[in-house]
């Protein structure tokens, strides 16, 4: 992995590893100093085992145009979503800001009001997890700033940091497909909106993405391992449903992560994210979903009815919001179709990902068009980025290859 | 690329777009106007209480959620809960309701504010 590449990869575990510290500080009842020399120490010690570990020489294979152009696309991207978020940003968020993640922070930034965020009302959701919150609280009590700039700054840096990672995993492979997925997402109103709306599905969908990029070094650098697993590990800490995509995400990469001795680094890298959910699991209430299944399952999955009203919602949010990755996913099938191969293993784990959100939406006790309507497009939004990279992974190669063939002939 | 190249148009574009949104003028919010109405009251109420919140605004469905997170960590519960004397009521300034008169009338007063929209009265019940 490129050190460019690395350092973006690095940037969203630090708010990751402060808010795990900085929750188990408050339960432990240690003072704020603590995590704070704690982040200090993760953050210098975390980079430089990561340069040494997972780092790789700058290759100068490039030409000085392809640097070039590089810079002019990635400082044009930003610049777009530099001049575009803030006045697209909504002034304080939207619903789950105020309800869920700057909430759940207010709890978090006093240590006597920790205890009282298990006992608010049931659709204030305290059986979520912190990576959010925790951060946020974090950063307001470092900073001083008790407002709804702090939440801001960091939704902007997040959501920046999704497209700028795709540019830096693809440029070297493809220059002009990793330029086209980058200006795709950085002119995406939608993917902007909900970015800077103070949701978590942005985060979540950060850190799937950079645990898939991850995981294509980690053949070559074991350390790439660890990094892949504290990143699935962050999933899990920054909601529920990250937990599904964790698992889903070991399950096709098994191999991958525990063999050849890598299982040492696998759980190097959940260790903390996992121990934190477990303190915070073992406080918070059951979530709602899973507390209301029950013996009814069955029926409600052979409700055709229901698969109906989640396969409206899915197409309609692919041909309302998604179009770019509906056509990726659709010439992608094509390809594969013609090339008689099978999707790529972590384009299937998508896919299967996206599965168990619809398997969660025909089980859910709730009204299931409400649910589906109030969240589908943001669960999407999950998944999209790490399609648009996987897709564009598959799409970067098929360049050189009809390159070699041309040059055969 | 250079990697202090791409940290450093990342930093200036997180601290260009962070302070555009501070200086962007937007008109006051609902939430604004709660905030600024209910600074005073934390001082009538204590860490983790119960407050049943009276809401005759039909504005917006966010409301009780902006109340909820000025006043972290009380608790709002809906009118008719049980075991709890203390009330929020919201309502707006130009409009009286006949219920709403009753129940001031049966509750001592403990603090009140009100803005250009609404009135805000934390009462105890008699």
């Amino acid at each position: 992995m490129q050190r460019n590449l690395l350092n973006i990869l690095w940037l969203p575990l630090l708010p990751g590893f402060a808010s795990m510290v900085y929750y188990i500080s408050l339960v432990a009842g240690l003072p704020f100093i603590v995590p704070v020399l704690l982040v200090i120490a993760f953050g210098y010690f975390s980079y430089v085992w990561l340069g040494r570990h997972v780092a790789v020489e700058e290759a100068t294979s490039l030409t000085k145009a392809h640097i070039a152009w590089s810079y002019a696309i990635l400082v044009a991207g930003v610049v777009i979503m530099t001049n575009k978020s803030y006045y697209i940003a909504p002034q304080y968020g939207y619903w789950d800001s105020w309800t869920i993640w700057n909430y759940h922070a207010k709890f978090l930034q006093h240590p006597e009001y920790r205890k009282y965020l298990f006992s608010v009302n049931p659709e204030m959701h305290a059986d979520y997890p912190l990576y959010l919150s925790a951060s946020i609280a974090f950063l307001r009590r470092l900073t001083g700033c008790d407002n709804f700039v702090v939440p801001y700054a960091l939704g902007y840096c997040i959501q920046l940091l999704v497209p700028v990672s795709i540019f830096l995993a693809l440029h070297r492979k493809s220059l002009p497909i990793a330029a086209l997925v980058f200006f795709l997402i950085v002119t995406d109103d939608f993917y902007l909106e909900r970015g800077l709306g103070q949701y978590a599905d942005v985060p979540l969908a950060l850190l799937f993405l950079c645990a898939f990029i991850c995981i294509e070094d980690a053949q070559k650098k074991p350390g790439a391992v660890l990094m892949a697993a504290a990143f699935i590990g962050c999933c899990m800490w920054v909601k529920n449903e990250g937990i599904m995509l964790a698992v889903i995400f070991i399950a096709f990469n098994i191999k991958t992560l525990f063999a050849a001795g890598r299982w040492k680094y696998f759980l190097a890298g959940i260790a903390l994210p996992l121990l934190t959910l477990l303190i915070f699991k073992a406080e918070a209430p059951s979530n709602d979903l899973l507390a209301a299944k029950g013996t009814k399952a069955m029926d409600l999955l052979s409700d055709p009815d229901r698969h109906q009203i989640v396969w409206d919602y899915l197409a309609y949010n692919f041909n309302h919001y998604y179009i770019p990755l509906k056509i990726g996913l659709v010439i992608y099938a094509i390809l594969c179709i013609a090339e008689k191969r099978w999707p790529a293993r972590n384009l299937l784990a998508l896919l299967c990902c996206m599965l168990g959100y619809c398997i969660v939406y025909l089980l859910t006790p709730k009204s299931i068009d409400w649910h589906v309507h109030t969240s589908m497009d943001r669960l999407l939004m999950q998944l999209m980025p790490s399609f648009m990279y996987l897709m564009a992974l598959r799409f970067s190669r098929l360049r050189f290859s009809l390159g070699d063939e041309v040059s055969k002939i | 690329m250079k990697s202090w190249v791409v940290l450093i148009l990342l930093t200036l574009s997180a601290a260009v777009s962070t302070y555009l949104y501070t200086v962007k003028s937007e008109a006051p919010t609902d939430a604004d106007r709660i905030s600024k109405a209910l600074k005073g009251i934390s001082g009538y109420l204590s860490i983790g209480s119960h407050l049943v919140f009276r809401c005759s605004v039909p504005a917006s469905d966010l409301f009780p959620a902006y109340v909820s997170y000025y006043l972290t960590p009380v608790k709002l519960v809906p009118p008719g809960s049980s075991g709890n004397d203390t009330t929020l009521m919201m309502s707006p300034v130009t409009a009286t309701d006949s219920t709403e008169t009753a129940i001031i009338a049966q509750s001592v007063i403990i603090w009140q504010n009100k803005d250009d929209k609404y009135r805000y009265l934390l009462m105890h019940h008699r």
